[in-house]
């Protein structure tokens, strides 16, 4: 991981969303450095413009203001160096868990191709699911395959909108780990939409954390521990106190002290 | 789940099976799963043959005349009796044949018609509401001016066909497609799908089973409007044999039209079940 090179730079986006009743301005004054091989959190209240910002940098969302950058080359759309990985898993159910993989590429039909499709199944411990249909598994196998169709193009940059959000806590947890492991053997980078600060803690870098109307980022945090994390470690609680202060959720504390 | 069922079975046998060790039961758990399984499939059959046990004594014990209900036994005799003519199996498959015929022109344009309205809003305004004003009139009232243009030959029969097969289509490509989740056509863009992948693969398949409701449905109807429009003019095929009937009071021969009428009828709505359930094996998997 070379850790200095600037992957992603935002500069001064905006967002705006036209409505009948007049604009609703998601994003203002978003600027953000990403470099490569990071694993970013993007963490706040919902409706504070978090997920639209992470569509924006997917080119879900073409139309901005502002400049946003890949590798040096503006966003106008989605492309081939960006995968997102959405909350419900979206797999089509009338393709296997293999074929539906295999669309994250789009390279024509190959042994080659179903070669890397078949190392990603095994990657995310899908082997031996290839032929069953998304309607068959459950939701964190479902998710698991929605990461391997991410992982099969070989994109530059993931993207992550709550991966992790609708499945229950001890399998989100164990699927942290996965998708820490995952990050490390691909080295890629990652930028997370959550609103755990927990599972923000344990897999990020760094997490930005975002206000609210319009959507501005607040403050980064930066996450320097070494990995595996101990969710129970005292760093790690020191800055998930931190991070709760921010959302003016700290605990009272009986006593005040200074450091 | 299974285990259930054959515990419900035994109950069916003996009341106090259940409490039974299981390898004093008559039959093995398979066997009886089996035989439960064709009970399931004949159990339809109970009440049409009760029917025509009713029937058969009404007509033997001569309680209504034979001109107005011919007794089932009679009904088959004239059916063996047309079959050996030769001429009753070429009405059948007139009747087929041309229902076959509309039913293809149908479903084409309706799929075709269907999928440019479901894909482009343009499309959909410029010809929206001229064909939901034609479809308010039903395939009957526009009888008289095919008759005019075309006849009642065999194209203006295909032409009644296709109508009645091309806006149950229509209607349920056009929905099908509507109603396609954004969030699939969204994955479609993150991954850059080209056009013809949009539709082949995400478009077509989730629209499939609302498709297959038309299709059902004008298959229904265009063998209803065959027979229809057979009993109006020409002189071949089942509609006509069943006029024919009528006017020469031979009301055996119109049991035996009805008879096979109803007969195919199913048949057909039974080959798409079956065609529907092997196009889309995935909903399957919920289902069960």
């Amino acid at each position: 991981m070379s850790a200095s090179v600037t992957k992603l730079r935002v500069n001064n986006l905006k967002k705006v969303f036209p409505t009948h009743n007049g604009s609703v301005t998601a994003l203002e004054g978003v600027n953000l450095d990403i470099k490569d091989g990071e694993f970013i959190s993007i963490i706040g209240t919902s409706g504070c413009g978090k997920t639209t910002l992470l569509r924006v940098i997917g080119g879900l969302e073409p139309e901005y203001d502002g400049d946003i950058r890949l590798n040096g080359k503006e966003i106008k759309g989605p492309g081939a160096d960006r995968a997102v990985i959405f909350q419900d898993h979206r797999l089509f159910p009338w393709y296997s868990i293999q074929d539906n993989i295999s669309f994250g590429s789009k390279e024509k039909d190959s042994p080659e191709k179903r070669e890397k499709v078949q190392h990603y199944l095994n990657l995310v411990g899908l082997n031996g699911f290839e032929k069953v249909f998304p309607g068959q598994v459950s939701g964190g196998m479902a998710q698991r395959a929605s990461i391997a169709r991410a992982l099969v193009g070989k994109p530059d940059l993931l993207l992550l909108d709550e991966p992790l959000g609708a499945l229950d806590a001890l399998t989100r947890m164990y699927m942290q780990q996965e998708l820490e492991r995952i990050w490390k053997k691909e080295s890629s980078t990652m930028i997370m939409v959550t609103h755990d600060i927990e599972e923000a803690i344990y897999l990020s870098d760094k997490i930005v954390i975002m206000s609210n109307r319009p959507g501005t980022i607040k403050r980064v945090i930066p996450v320097p521990l070494a990995r595996p994390r101990d969710r129970a470690g005292y760093d790690f609680i020191t800055i998930k106190e931190d991070v709760l202060k921010e959302f003016h959720l700290e605990a009272q504390h009986a006593f005040y002290y200074m450091i | 789940m299974n285990h259930d069922a054959v515990l419900n079975g035994v109950k069916v046998v003996s009341p106090d099976a259940g409490v039974r060790p299981r390898r004093e039961a008559l039959l093995t758990p398979g066997t009886r799963q089996t035989l439960l399984k064709i009970w399931d499939r004949l159990i339809g059959l109970v009440v049409p043959i009760i029917l025509v046990v009713i029937w058969e004594t009404v007509a033997q014990l001569n309680w209504v005349k034979p001109v107005f209900l011919p007794a089932p036994s009679v009904v088959l005799k004239t059916f063996i009796n047309l079959l050996e003519s030769g001429q009753f199996l070429g009405d059948i498959w007139i009747s087929i044949y041309t229902v076959l015929r509309g039913f293809a022109w149908g479903l084409g344009l309706g799929l075709i018609a269907g999928t440019s309205a479901g894909m482009s809003r343009t499309v959909d305004r410029l010809f929206g509401p001229l064909l939901n004003a034609v479809r308010q009139v039903p395939p009957i009232a526009w009888l008289p001016l095919i008759v005019l243009w075309v006849g009642i030959g065999d194209f203006g029969k295909l032409v009644v066909l296709a109508k009645a097969v091309f806006f149950p289509v229509f209607l349920s490509t056009l929905q099908g497609i509507r109603s396609v989740s954004r969030d699939y056509v969204e994955v479609a863009r993150v991954y850059e799908f080209s056009q013809v992948q949009l539709i082949r693969r995400v478009i077509f398949p989730a629209a499939l089973p609302t498709i297959f409701a038309g299709v059902r449905l004008g298959a229904g109807l265009a063998w209803a409007y065959i027979v229809f429009a057979e009993m109006l003019a020409g002189r071949k095929g089942l509609g006509y044999i069943l006029t024919r009937g009528q006017d020469l009071l031979q009301t055996d021969e119109v049991f035996v039209v009805i008879v096979v009428i109803g007969a195919i009828g199913f048949l057909i709505d039974y080959l798409l079940r079956h065609a529907e359930s092997r196009l889309i094996t995935w909903k399957k998997s919920f289902v069960n």
